[in-house]
């Protein structure tokens, strides 16, 4: 079973905290032992796994990523804009996809951690494939 | 008369504006991206738009799109006027905040070409680049960087085509610099180029509304000694080439004025039977272009006027209308509306019985030919 999640980002910098949408779509499913991926599909957008009580913790994360990766003029993808090639790196870097162990057909994380899209390139409108595997049966 | 250049080549170029947008626009945009690096457009306040006859009025139709994509200072300025005043005062306080661009659907003019070299000397400061049509061509090479509009020859005839592509590599200039600066996020830019390439249906349905009223208005005023092309702001370039396409295909003469100055001038003009061209499209200088058709009117001038085939108010007025199909934003409507007052050249030099350039005319070719002859630079080399 697939799911397509779209939302939009707001910002140049933004990230959005997607774990309740996964969660329902788990519950939906009827899934209760495998395997859920999730999976974002753009090339200017990361993914990553943590925690989102404190929103001060994915701006941290996200201004960290910039620092790391500032918008320069001097990248070799000139095709699009600075921030688009700055975002193509923080994407590679920060990673793209999750794995989840589903279990008596709920998502096993964490009680602090979160699925947190992180935008690098925004506003824009954004979409998450999530896909719940069943364990075969024995 | 096999010599001679036959109007219906004009018909030819009219029939493939379409597939201009359909299949040239990405590549004249890959070559604006291609052409300057972000740090280089990045800190650009001010671009200087260089050209003469249909290149200058591609520089003037696009000036709108500069100021609401780029939001940088556009100078859309004849190849002499820079060459003889201004290039001796462009500013250039800080390195890359000065664009000159070239524009030659030949790549050959000679004013540009000089324009061009002397804009090269200013300072290293100044970025220089060409629009051209000839990617292998002496503008190109002296600007030493190159924005390629190069389309596939059809033959020689009044460039109509080559306006199209160069009105596009202003546009896609203006775009590619908002893009770069941050006035608009990279899909935004998308969209507008989008907006471009969509154009193309609207354009064939736009040349195919014109041709009834063009052969209608041609007949009825084929008589007059001058006709009279106003416009404001883009349409001030689409009237240009418009009045540009009158005098090269039939030999007419065109007055050519933005709308207020002809309120304030030509209105005194007398006989008051010569038409009046108007191109109205919806935006900002609709209402002023409406009180003028109004003006013309009680006059006593012929109206022929292009206008969105959605309007009512200046189409009640005019005697001949050129409907505009779709809508598009005042920044694009270059796009369209230059379309009608080229099929009404073809029709006006068929009523008139003439070749383009009044090549047919032995007394004509000679003078002309006298002409070339002896003034320097009057021809494109």
């Amino acid at each position: 079973m697939i799911k397509v999640i779209e939302f939009e980002t707001h910002d140049r910098h933004d990230w959005v905290d997607l774990t309740a949408k996964v969660k329902a779509f788990v519950k939906e499913c009827g899934v209760q032992e495998g395997l859920c991926l999730v999976f974002n599909p753009h090339s200017t957008g990361g993914l990553f796994i943590n925690s989102f009580w404190d929103p001060n913790t994915p701006n941290d994360i996200m201004r960290e990523m910039d620092r790391l990766i500032p918008t320069r003029f001097d990248f070799l993808h000139q095709n699009d804009t600075p921030t688009d090639a700055a975002g193509h790196v923080k994407s590679a870097i920060m990673g793209i996809e999750a794995t989840f162990i589903l279990h008596k057909g709920e998502l096993m994380v964490g009680h602090s951690q979160g699925i947190v899209f992180a935008e690098f390139d925004g506003p824009r409108k954004r979409k998450l494939f999530v896909k719940a595997i069943p364990d075969r049966a024995a | 008369m096999k010599n001679n250049m036959q109007p219906e080549l004009i018909l030819d170029q009219m029939a493939t504006l379409g597939d201009i947008h359909r299949e040239n626009f990405n590549q004249i945009d890959s070559s604006v991206r291609k052409a300057f690096s972000a740090l280089e457009l990045e800190s650009l306040h001010r671009v200087f738009a260089l050209g003469d006859g249909d290149s200058y009025h591609a520089a003037l139709a696009t000036e709108m799109a500069f100021g609401e994509f780029a939001k940088t200072a556009y100078y859309p300025t004849p190849a002499f006027q820079f060459l003889a005043y201004d290039s001796d005062f462009v500013p250039y306080n800080f390195p890359r905040d000065t664009l000159v661009v070239g524009i030659s659907a030949s790549g050959g003019s000679s004013k540009v070409v000089e324009s061009v070299r002397k804009a090269r000397e200013i300072s290293e400061k100044v970025l220089v680049a060409g629009l051209v049509g000839n990617e292998d061509s002496r503008v190109a090479d002296v600007a030493g960087r190159m924005i390629s509009a190069q389309l596939p020859e059809l033959g020689r005839s009044p460039g109509i085509r080559t306006y199209t592509a160069s009105v596009m590599g202003l546009l896609s200039l203006a775009i590619r610099i908002g893009e770069i600066k941050r006035h608009y996020h990279m899909e935004d830019a998308n969209q507008l180029r989008n907006e471009i390439i969509d154009l193309a249906d609207t354009v064939d349905q736009t040349y195919q509304a014109a041709i009834n009223p063009a052969m209608a208005a041609a007949k009825a005023v084929k008589g007059a000694d001058l006709i009279s092309f106003v416009g404001s702001g883009p349409s001030f370039g689409s009237a240009y080439f418009s009045g540009a396409k009158v005098v090269e295909s039939a030999g007419v003469f065109p007055g050519i004025q933005d709308l207020e100055e002809w309120a304030h001038v030509e209105r005194f003009s007398y006989p008051l039977d010569f038409p009046v061209f108007l191109v109205a499209p919806p935006g900002r200088s609709y209402w002023r272009a409406l009180e003028l058709a109004k003006g013309v009117k009680l006059i006593g001038h012929p109206l022929l006027a292009v206008v969105s085939s959605q309007d009512t108010e200046i189409a009640e007025l005019a005697d001949f209308v050129f409907p505009v199909q779709g809508e598009t934003r005042e920044a694009f409507s270059p796009l369209l509306y230059y379309i009608a007052g080229t099929t009404f050249a073809y029709y006006l030099t068929k009523e008139l019985g003439r070749c383009m350039f009044m090549t047919d005319n032995e007394d004509v070719m000679a003078a002309r030919q006298e002409m070339m002859r002896q003034i320097q630079g009057a021809k494109h080399d």
